[in-house]
């Protein structure tokens, strides 16, 4: 595709390049009748033809399904649920950051409760429309490992801009392991990691997200079981360190405007820090 | 009716009509099918997606239909053109200048709609399926 535009852009180029510079008086009737009809008809005609077939053929092997894993991702305002379903093993839910093995056609199932997102990681394919109602399906290879940027490509609100995850391609073993490691239970937080833990749970973050193995089960906000494991916080807003998961429960509304979860200036700063360590260590 | 002695405006628009309804015809035959199917059998992955014969032949009869509809639209245009022998850029205000420029107006029309009536149903060519 890139060569057939390189081509008519030479074409048409050197064609201005002639009538403005080369010959600049007027073509006699019959050459300028004749340029319109081949230059202007059937060059065209011809050439959008051969891109049209040449991208139709392209199609069906573009649409094959996946090789087994499928991946649900539902565009929130403003995060991106994810769960894993693979074919052998239990499902995994996590949040803002998608793992996928290298070399695998991997399915999506793309879906929206409220409004429309698109779903893009420019890097592996083309956006994909996440439209309540509906569920879209997108089918991606990684070619190499690595760790890409995919972001939300439909305007969605205030936060549209900090709507954004980390997409890591690993080796297929390292990621089967890590999949089955997402199912195992979580280490017992102790010590000060406890007091955080009970923070946590006072302060009624459980009603809206959910941590595997405590009484926090809440669907609202994103599953924070493996909170400790991503790269960024509040779906690309911030990147994942202690002090910018207590700027964040501190002042939400200035860090992500119009998102749901409401701010919390009034905790001291003793139990946001202790909140903050407790997260950081859900591995 | 479309057959007319003499140009006029609806034989102008006749051939891109033709083309729009053709579209129509094939939108709503390729979304309306595998909308009906797929509603029935919730496709689960490496399951069969289904198959789209009945839309590809709604398709191919609209398409065999429409271009002969504009191949019938492009004689009697040429008909039109040719019948004053009056050349571009059919400038004089006389009934032949007249009839030249709708004539051509039209064999041009009929020359993009086909192609666009060809376009519209190339993907049935190649896409065998609802995915």
């Amino acid at each position: 595709m890139l060569i057939g535009a390189g081509v008519v852009w030479t074409i048409v180029l050197g064609v201005a390049v002639y009538a403005t510079r080369v010959k600049t008086d007027a073509h006699e009737e019959h050459v300028g009748k004749r340029l319109i009809f081949w230059g202007g008809v059937v060059f065209p005609v011809v050439v959008l033809a051969a891109l049209l077939v040449y991208g139709l053929r392209l199609m069906p092997e573009l649409r094959q399904p996946g090789e087994g894993l499928r991946i649900d991702v539902a565009g929130e305002q403003f995060w991106w649920r994810v769960r894993y379903r693979p074919q052998n093993g239990p499902e995994v839910v996590t949040a803002n950051e998608i793992r996928m093995p290298v070399g695998e056609r991997v399915e999506f199932a793309l879906t929206s409760p409220h409004v429309i997102h698109a779903f893009w990681i420019p890097t592996l394919g083309g956006k994909v429309d996440m439209i309540p109602g509906r569920e879209n399906r997108l089918v991606l290879e990684a070619e190499k490992p690595g760790t890409y940027r995919g972001v939300c490509a439909e305007f969605c609100g205030a936060s549209h801009a900090l709507m954004a995850f980390d997409v890591v391609v690993m080796e297929k073993p390292a990621f089967d392991a890590w999949l089955a490691a997402q199912a195992a239970p979580l280490p017992t937080a102790t010590g000060d990691l406890a007091r955080g833990r009970d923070l946590f749970l006072q302060n009624g973050c459980g009603a809206c997200h959910a941590v595997a193995g405590i009484e926090a089960r809440g669907e609202v906000g994103p599953n924070l079981s493996r909170f400790g494991a991503r790269k960024t916080l509040g779906a690309g807003a911030l990147p994942n360190t202690a002090e910018n998961v207590v700027r964040f429960i501190a002042e939400t509304d200035k860090v992500k405007p119009r998102v749901t979860m409401p701010s919390y200036p009034a905790l001291p700063r003793d139990d946001l820090t202790a909140i903050a360590a407790y997260l950081g260590s859900l591995k | 009716m479309i057959a007319s002695t003499r140009a006029n405006l609806i034989t102008l628009v006749t051939a891109p009509t033709v083309w729009a309804l053709h579209f129509l015809v094939s939108y709503t035959a390729a979304a309306g099918y595998c909308a009906k199917t797929m509603a029935d059998a919730r496709v689960m992955t490496g399951a069969a997606w289904p198959d789209i014969t009945i839309a590809r032949l709604v398709i191919l009869v609209a398409t065999v239909v429409a271009v002969a509809i504009i191949a019938l639209c492009t004689r009697q245009a040429w008909g039109h053109w040719r019948s004053g022998d009056v050349d571009p850029p059919f400038d004089e205000p006389s009934f032949e200048g007249r009839q030249g420029f709708l004539g051509f107006a039209t064999l041009l029309l009929c020359g993009l709609s086909v192609v666009g009536v060809i376009f519209v149903a190339l993907p049935a060519v190649f896409i065998g399926d609802c995915r």
